[in-house]
Order: structure tokens, then C-alpha cells, then sequence
């Protein structure tokens, strides 16, 4: 077949043309709905964004809106996207920073113990994992109207310095703006028209849900059933809970690579810091052996010492331990769930010794403290009565 | 070059013997699909069989190139010579 | 970038559409691959300037070779040295770079990976390096279109142009970090043919179709799958008691999101290839309706299943059978020379291809044997008297009943975090931990289960629903199956349109929590 030839008149190439420029008419209307659908939803997300980028809702970049977290307001599971809204607020001088088990407490809580100087905001959320946790902590370093942090060491800091909470945005608190983009999601984008339409502070719709959900757990934990399910568990980890993990403090690595740096920084710059060691049942021990670790005593105690070691000359910084008494510890009754107190007694007693500076484990006395947990834990019978036993340990 | 249909007919009897239960028509267009029994572990029986008998060889991306019967038997015709 | 990024789908994509259509219109056809190769090379630098020199360098290497096989003679020893030489660049390339050296397996670590090199595994070697080497190899055994696609290299200027033409075909966005593996014979014809560089609406219609069907697997069905995976996986790696309900639960997750999120990836790959009017082979055609594992390896993965089939499986298997028939060996060494250890063989380089760890190793001996099985099964006389008047229908049942539970528990052992873990979460699948505690809440997975488990058996796959637009090119022919009522034919329409939105807001809605694909990490 030869070349048809567009410039002669040829009735043919005409005629092929033409039938060539009709089926490409047919075809673009054909596609039309789709090439539609794909600009208009290209177009929206890009203008969305811009929009969400140039408000700033979370309060990431230099420019846009400086919202507030209302006073008072604890947005628990909310915070993981309003910790520059909090830490850069200058009006807060007191930072909570923990996890699930310390969600409840409120700003006023805090104030009352701490006193009234006390402008604090609580930017615990469920599950911080090393990664999140250290993005949050970087935030509270850069800020220097920081006067003083308080600090959960959680379990999950014996996890690698790469393992990170999934449904944290870290991309928000990155150095990458490109990424943000995908920041554009249904609360944002409500919130930037929030912000929009004059509403600049924040608050947590669901105070009532979580303390309902708070003690529906509490309910449920202490039914029949599941404490003799856990007293069944207890028995079943008993043996081996004492083995040794081999680990030392160079298995740490989100200890030593971003916890330890960020307590020498806010030492250094006379930032009171207070680090809690999470009121676990010693139930715990055995129980979540199961699915964190076999030797998850001895990790924990590990990890223990190697903190308490790691800063122990560093100024201002305090670490606190209420497990090791047994009538906190060993009575499944102040519990909610194995590793999560809820006695508000015992919540009490941990503010105040964060006041009074009591209930501390220092370089002196980790020994002590660790045998004594070590002990507690092995020789832990979930049938004892614990309630009337003050043991040992008069104030440290 | 050999003669393409003599070839077909040493190949039909190799097929015949190789694929007992198979009774259709063998011709230049038959396919592995075809034959029931003719899976990839069959087929390069076949081939190596197809190689004794016929006293040729092929590369294993020939053995993998062959669309039909027709193809496999050309190929051997050629280098029959 | 990964392609579930708003920055790749809205900001990238376009660009790149629209540089590479107005360039093709006034520059012509070098000009357009020159945009697909530098804007490929663009997509992957996120992932680091390191990958990106090796990407390069593993080009030109491969490229020059090419070139040296392609105009020797026959008869010069000297080609086969190149060629192998040039395979060898490729293979110690992948082992140095992906396995930090495969003594590692073998290692006190039991297979993590000690990190010698120094960085952490360049995005997509695996897949580049296999594409080139199928390449490589395609221009040792003269393909046709090797030399066509070089095309007559005169001028310093058309080495450029060549090279560049070499490097879109290999490091081409869509397919660079996750496949599919492609061959120079299913790319070449589509760059010469007339119709490239045509704006064709219809190819921006099925390609934007496959992206939001692509998006949708992989970010609503496939990440929402994940946290359960996640909990259950870990958990068994500590030997944990678990649920039998539970363990089953997160096995299942597993095969779930495995499947989306690499077929989603694999439907993206489609969808993003066509809107530059390229089709590609496709990698899944509803591997868990297949009936048995043969059919399930002609259904999965199947671009890297016929690579190392032609590599490996075929010669190892034709020498094995050459062997066996010269020296007259009795059925059962025939069989093991022809069949079993060619597969097993196959099988262990499928299983270690993702990673130098013993899950790996023993899901390859699973499947190694289990399709070894399958193949003397099907071939006996006893299965073809059994099957041969029975009820069709109950043979499908009878052949998927047989063909889930193992499926299920080698991908499972494919996912644990050690040997150990998978046969651990094995143990507590078939086992009676019924008083250990809950691992997750059941609920919403149990639901997302629902949804992905319907979705596999009963929808048509992406393929089948676009089959009106030649969507991709057919590895393996395959048999459609699952109820034909619901096999609809998809057309561009206003209902169609309003569907695939659907689909991209739900993934948009999901996206703002993004892990990336799974095989990224392969």
C-alpha cells in the first residue's frame, strides 16, 4: 500500500481524513466523563491543599493561622496532629508528654498539683512508638518557653529507633513540604474552614466518650471472667520469667539515639525534666510476655537501669517509680487493664511525687529498685491479697 | 531442506506414543492446547524425545518459541538441511 | 514517589502527561523518550542519589554491552565473554546491593541484614536488574527487535538518542521500582508502531480507570488490612498465645493485603503506562480463584514467574530431561532430574528473590515441593480417571478446597517475622488458646475480610472489566472464572466515571496515612 498523500485531493485520503477526524470526536466525547471526573478531582485536591497549606491548621510552617488548643481542652488521641499547635504555643510552660496511661490527665489537674505558675498541655496519645515519640520531643527542645516536661518511659522504647506509630502523620513534622499534601483529609481540611470562618481554638469533642470508655474498660477488667482469664494467663507465663534477655544498654538504640540527646538538651537548658516509669501491674509482666517479649521483665529492667544511668548527672532531670509498691502494683483492683492504672488515687500520688520530688529512682538506689520489682514480679500470686501489705519501701 | 511432511509424520508418532490417550488429528497447526496430557513437563519430553529421534537440537528459547506443531517441525526441517 | 502520593497523582503525573504529549507533538518520537527517561530518573530520586548512580551506572553497563554483542560476529569467543560478563555485572550487582552478600543468610543474625554496604536496599534493583538481564540475554540470542530498537547508530548523537531510548524502556516510572518485568519484544513493536505518541483519550480513560481501581486495592482494602497483619504477625514472632479465631483472622489479612496491595500496585502500573499510550504485561489475573498451584503461578506475579522460568525452570529442567532420556534412567531419577529438582531450584531463587531471610527459604520449599506434587497429581492416570466423569463443578470446588489451605499458610509463612513465628502462628491456628486475650478488636477487620474476600471470588478483575481496550498484554493466556453475570464489560461512561470517583475519594480519604507497597521492600 502506498503512503496516502495529504496534500492531494484524492478522493480517498480526503474521505480517510475525514473518517479519521470523526472517530477522534467520538472518541474524545467518549472519554469525556472520565477526563471529567479525573480534573475535577485533581482540581480540588489541589486547590484544597493549597488552601490547607496556606492556613496552616496544625500550625507546622512560619505562616497561616496560630490556632490554640482551648483551655483547659486534653485532646488525647487528637494531639498527634496538634503538637506544633501546642508546642508552640508560648502561653503553655508545662508538657505532658505520654501515652495511653496518661491520657487523663487535664490541664487543671495538673495545675492544681503543680501550681498555679503551671500552664500545662497534655500531648499524650496511644502507642508512641520511638520515631513519633522523638519528632514530638525535637518539638519541645526547639521551644524555649519550655519549662518543664513530663515524660512516660513506656515499654516501646525498647523498640528500634526506626520503628514508628502508623496513624502518626510524620510527614507533617518533617523538613519535606512536598509531602504534606497528603495532609488534606476530611478533619483538616474542616478544621481549616473552621479557622476560616473566625474559630481559631480547638477543642476535643469527646471528653464524655473517653471517660465512659475509660470506665466501661475499668468494668470489664474487673469482671470475674476476665480477672480469673488473667490469673489463668499469670500461670501459664510462670515459667521462664525470670530469663535474661542478654540484652545491655547498646540494644537500645531509641534510648540512645533520641531520648538520651533530647533529656541532655532540655537539661542544658535548665528545662525541668520528670520521667515516669509506667505504673504496670506486675500482672503485666506475665501477661504481655505473651505478645511484646518471652524476657520482657528483664528487658524492662535493663532498659530501666540504662536510663536512670544514662542521666543520672544530668541536672534537673528526675525519674519516678510507683510499682515498686506492692499494694499499687500487686492489686489488679487500681487496674483498668494489666499496664494501665486506674486508681485516681494512685494518678494522685504520681503528680504529687513529681511535686514533692519523692518516689525517685537514682543512680543509688536502681539496684534496690530493681531487685525489688525483680522479686515482686517473680514471686507475684495473682490470688495474694495485696491491699493490706506495706511492705518495705518507706519514701526513697 | 528436508521434507517437512516426513518430519511431521516421525513427529506424529513420538506425539501418538508420548500422549497415549490422545486420538485427534496431528497436523502442522496442533497446539499444546490440543492435547490434554501436553503440560510443560510433557512438552519438553517431547522435545528432548524429538531431538533423539530426529537427530537435531534446539535451544531451549526455541523449545519456548514454538507456536504450533508447524513451527517445531520447519525449524527441525532446516536444520535437517 | 510512590504512586498513592497526592504528589505523584496531582502534581507529577500531569507535568509529566502533558511535557511528554507537547514534546512528542513538536520534536517527535527521541525527543518523547528522552521525557520518559529523565522524568523516570526524577521520580526516583526521593528514594536516594545513591540508587540513582547505580541505576545509571547498571544502564550503561548493560547498554554497552548490548551494543558490543549486538555487532560482533557469532564466531568471536569474545561475545559469549561479554554477555556473561555483562550478567555477572547484573547478578553480583543484585546480590552485593540486595542481600549484603547472601553469606548473611547463613550469618549468627539468622538472616537480618548486617548492613556491610552501608545503605539500605536501592528501590526496585530486583526488578531493573532482572528487566535488563532479560534484555541482556534477548540481545545475545539476536531477538529481532533488539536490533531495531537500537536502531542505526551513525552519529555520537544517535548513541545518545539510543541510550536514552534504552533507558526510558528500562527505568520507564511506572514499572521502574515494582515491575511488571518486561521484554524488549513487548515494548519495541509499541514505540514503532504509528499509533505512539497519538493522543488517544481512550488510552487517558482506561489508564485512569486502572489507577483509581489500583488505588482503591492498595489504599482502602490493602492498608486497611494492615494493622491487623501487623498485630498478629508480631505477636506469633514472640510466640504468643493467640485466638485460633484471631491467628486465622490475621492469616488471612495477610493473603488479603498481599494480594491488593501488589495487584493494586500492578493496576496502577497499567493505568499510568496506557496514559502514555503504552500496555504492558500484566503481573495478577485472580491468582486465588486459580484451581491448583500451577494455575496460581500462571495468575501471580506472573511476569517474574515466566522470567525465572525462562532462565532457570526450562534449561535446568531440559538438561535435566536430556540427562535422564540419553542415559535411559528409571522414572523415578528421570522425574527428579526432569521435574522436581529443576523446580525446587526455581522455586528457592523465587523465595530468596525477596530477601535473604529462611521464611523465604521455606516458602520456597513449600511451594517448590507442593508444585512438584501438583504436576506428577495431575499427570497420573488415577487424577485423569477420577476427574474425567465427575461434575465439573464439583471438581472446581474439590480442586480449590485443596489448593486454599496450603496457599494460606505457605503466603503466611512468606509474611512471619522467622521461621519460628510461621510455624508458631500455624500452631496456634489449629490450636486451643481459647482463653488468650483479645490481639485486636474484630470487628472492623473482620468486616475488611468480608470486603476483600467478596471482592476476590466474586468480582471480575481489572483486566477482565477492561477487556473491551486490549488493557495489557496477556503473560499467560488464562481462563476467566467466577459467576459471568457479574463479568460486566466496563465503558467510559458518566456511571462508569462517577464509580472510579468513588473509588479515588475513598483512597484520598485513607491517604493521608500512608505505608508503602509491600514489594517496595523486595
Amino acid at each position: 500500500m502506498t503512503k496516502p498523500d495529504n496534500a492531494s485531493p484524492v478522493a480517498p485520503s480526503a474521505s480517510r481524513n475525514a473518517r479519521r477526524q470523526s472517530l477522534k470526536s467520538i472518541r474524545w466525547k467518549a472519554a469525556r466523563p472520565m477526563l471529567f471526573a479525573a480534573v475535577l478531582i485533581s482540581v480540588l485536591y489541589l486547590a484544597l491543599a493549597a488552601l490547607v497549606i496556606a492556613v496552616d491548621p496544625h500550625n507546622v510552617y512560619r505562616w497561616g493561622a496560630e490556632p490554640r488548643i482551648e483551655a483547659g481542652d486534653t485532646p488525647r488521641d487528637l494531639v498527634i496532629d496538634w503538637i506544633d499547635v501546642a508546642a508552640k504555643d508560648p502561653s503553655y510552660n508545662t508538657f505532658l508528654v505520654g501515652s495511653s496511661i496518661t491520657a487523663m490527665y487535664t490541664p487543671e489537674y495538673m495545675r492544681e498539683i503543680l501550681g498555679p505558675d503551671t500552664n500545662a498541655a497534655n500531648l499524650s496519645y496511644g502507642g508512641p512508638r520511638p520515631i513519633d515519640r522523638d519528632l514530638v520531643l525535637d518539638r519541645l527542645v526547639d521551644n524555649p518557653a519550655v519549662k518543664r516536661v513530663i515524660l512516660t518511659y513506656d515499654w516501646t522504647y525498647m523498640e528500634g529507633a526506626d520503628v514508628a506509630n502508623r496513624g502518626f502523620p510524620t510527614f507533617l513534622y518533617d523538613d519535606d513540604i512536598t509531602n504534606d499534601l497528603r495532609m488534606v483529609n476530611p478533619p483538616t481540611i474542616r478544621r481549616t474552614f473552621d479557622i476560616l470562618r473566625g474559630k481559631t481554638t480547638y477543642s476535643n469533642p469527646d471528653d464524655a466518650g473517653y471517660d465512659a470508655y475509660i470506665e466501661n474498660m475499668y468494668a470489664r477488667f474487673q469482671s470475674p471472667p476476665e480477672l480469673s482469664r488473667i490469673k489463668r494467663m499469670v500461670e501459664r507465663n510462670r515459667t521462664g520469667i525470670t530469663q535474661s534477655s542478654g540484652k545491655t544498654c547498646d540494644s537500645f538504640t531509641a534510648l540512645n539515639e533520641q531520648l538520651i540527646p533530647d533529656l541532655q538538651k532540655l537539661s542544658a537548658r535548665g528545662a525541668q525534666v520528670d520521667i515516669l516509669f509506667p505504673i504496670v501491674s506486675y500482672a503485666f509482666y506475665y501477661v504481655r510476655r505473651n505478645d511484646i517479649s518471652p524476657t520482657l521483665l528483664d528487658e524492662q529492667m535493663v532498659a530501666r537501669r540504662c536510663l536512670v544511668n544514662a542521666v543520672a548527672d544530668l541536672p534537673n532531670v528526675s525519674i519516678f517509680a510507683l510499682d515498686n509498691d506492692p499494694t499499687v502494683a500487686g492489686d489488679l483492683a487500681n487496674y483498668r487493664e494489666v499496664g494501665h492504672i486506674y486508681n485516681p488515687a494512685i494518678l494522685r500520688r504520681f503528680m504529687m511525687a513529681i511535686k514533692n520530688g519523692s518516689d525517685r529512682v537514682t543512680r543509688e538506689n536502681i539496684a534496690e529498685y530493681e531487685e525489688e520489682i525483680r522479686t515482686a514480679v517473680k514471686d507475684y500470686d495473682p490470688n495474694r491479697d495485696y491491699t493490706d501489705l506495706r511492705l518495705v519501701v518507706p519514701d526513697l | 531442506m528436508s521434507d517437512p511432511q516426513a518430519i511431521l509424520e516421525q513427529v506424529t508418532q513420538i506425539i501418538r506414543d508420548l500422549f497415549d490417550e490422545y486420538d485427534g488429528p496431528v497436523t502442522m497447526e496442533t497446539t499444546a492446547d490440543d492435547v490434554a496430557q501436553w503440560d510443560s513437563l510433557s512438552h519438553v519430553r517431547l522435545m528432548v524425545m524429538i531431538e533423539m529421534e530426529l537427530g537435531v537440537h534446539f535451544s531451549t528459547s526455541e523449545m519456548q518459541g514454538f507456536k504450533n506443531l508447524g513451527d517445531l517441525v520447519n525449524a527441525a526441517a532446516k536444520q535437517k538441511g | 514517589m510512590i504512586f498513592t502520593d497526592p504528589l505523584f497523582l496531582f502534581v507529577f503525573l500531569p507535568i509529566v502527561l502533558i511535557t511528554f504529549y507537547t514534546i512528542s507533538h513538536f520534536a517527535g518520537k527521541n525527543a518523547a523518550l528522552i521525557v520518559l527517561f529523565v522524568s523516570s530518573i526524577i521520580f526516583y530520586i526521593p528514594h536516594s542519589w545513591f540508587s540513582v548512580a547505580l541505576l545509571i551506572i547498571a544502564l550503561i553497563v548493560n547498554f554497552v554491552i548490548a551494543l558490543a554483542i549486538t555487532f560482533m560476529d557469532d564466531e568471536d569467543k569474545r561475545r559469549k565473554r561479554l554477555y556473561l560478563a555483562g550478567q555477572a555485572y547484573n547478578f553480583l550487582s543484585l546480590c552485593y546491593f540486595k542481600y549484603k552478600i547472601v553469606s548473611l543468610l547463613f550469618g549468627p543474625s539468622g538472616g537480618v541484614l548486617v548492613d556491610i554496604a552501608g545503605i539500605a536496599i536501592p528501590a526496585g534493583i530486583s526488578f531493573y536488574t532482572f528487566h535488563q538481564a532479560a534484555f541482556l540475554a534477548d540481545a545475545y540470542g539476536r531477538e529481532k527487535n533488539v536490533l531495531q530498537f537500537l536502531g542505526k547508530l551513525s552519529s555520537p548523537k544517535a548513541m545518545v538518542s539510543a541510550f536514552c531510548r534504552y533507558g526510558a524502556f528500562v527505568s520507564f516510572f511506572p514499572q521502574l521500582i515494582i515491575g511488571p518485568i518486561t521484554y524488549l519484544s513487548e515494548f519495541n513493536p509499541q514505540i514503532q508502531s504509528k499509533r505512539f505518541l497519538r493522543l488517544n483519550p481512550i488510552d487517558l480513560a482506561v489508564g485512569l480507570t486502572f489507577i483509581a481501581i489500583g488505588m482503591f486495592k492498595k489504599v482502602v482494602i490493602a492498608d486497611n488490612l494492615a494493622p491487623t497483619v501487623d498485630v498478629v504477625f508480631s505477636a506469633a514472632n514472640v510466640g504468643a498465645e493467640i485466638h485460633p479465631v484471631q491467628a486465622w483472622i490475621g492469616a488471612l489479612a495477610y493473603m488479603g493485603q498481599l494480594y491488593f496491595d501488589f495487584s493494586g500496585y500492578s493496576d496502577m502500573a497499567l493505568g499510568l503506562a496506557r496514559m502514555f499510550g503504552l500496555r504492558y504485561p500484566i503481573n495478577f489475573f485472580s491468582p486465588f480463584k486459580a484451581n491448583g498451584i500451577i494455575d496460581y503461578y500462571r495468575r501471580w506475579h506472573m511476569t517474574l514467574t515466566r522470567v525465572i522460568a525462562r532462565f532457570l525452570y526450562t534449561p535446568l529442567s531440559v538438561a535435566g530431561t536430556r540427562y535422564a532420556m540419553f542415559n535411559r534412567l528409571a522414572p523415578i531419577p528421570a522425574h527428579l532430574l526432569s521435574l522436581w529438582i529443576p523446580m525446587l531450584v526455581n522455586f528457592q531463587i523465587i523465595g530468596i528473590w525477596h530477601g535473604a531471610l529462611w521464611t523465604f527459604v521455606v516458602f520456597g520449599l513449600m511451594h517448590g515441593f507442593w508444585f512438584a506434587l501438583e504436576t506428577e497429581v495431575r499427570a497420573s492416570k488415577w487424577y485423569r480417571n477420577f476427574s474425567k466423569d465427575k461434575n465439573r463443578l464439583f471438581i472446581g470446588f474439590l480442586e480449590r478446597a485443596v489448593f486454599f489451605l496450603p496457599l494460606l499458610l505457605s503466603l503466611a509463612m512468606f509474611r512471619s517475622e522467622s521461621v519460628a513465628g510461621g510455624f508458631h502462628l500455624f500452631s496456634q491456628m489449629f490450636g486451643t488458646s481459647f482463653d488468650a486475650p483479645s490481639a485486636f478488636n474484630m470487628r472492623y477487620p473482620v468486616m475488611m475480610l468480608g470486603i476483600a474476600f467478596s471482592i476476590i471470588y466474586l468480582c471480575p478483575n481489572s483486566v477482565e472489566l477492561m477487556r473491551r481496550y486490549r488493557p495489557a498484554i496477556m503473560t499467560y493466556d488464562n481462563k476467566s472464572y467466577g459467576p459471568a453475570f457479574l463479568r460486566r464489560l466496563w465503558r467510559p461512561g458518566w456511571v462508569q466515571a462517577a464509580y472510579m470517583s468513588v473509588l479515588v475519594l475513598a483512597a484520598l480519604y485513607y491517604v493521608s496515612r500512608q505505608p508503602p507497597f509491600l514489594y517496595q521492600g523486595f
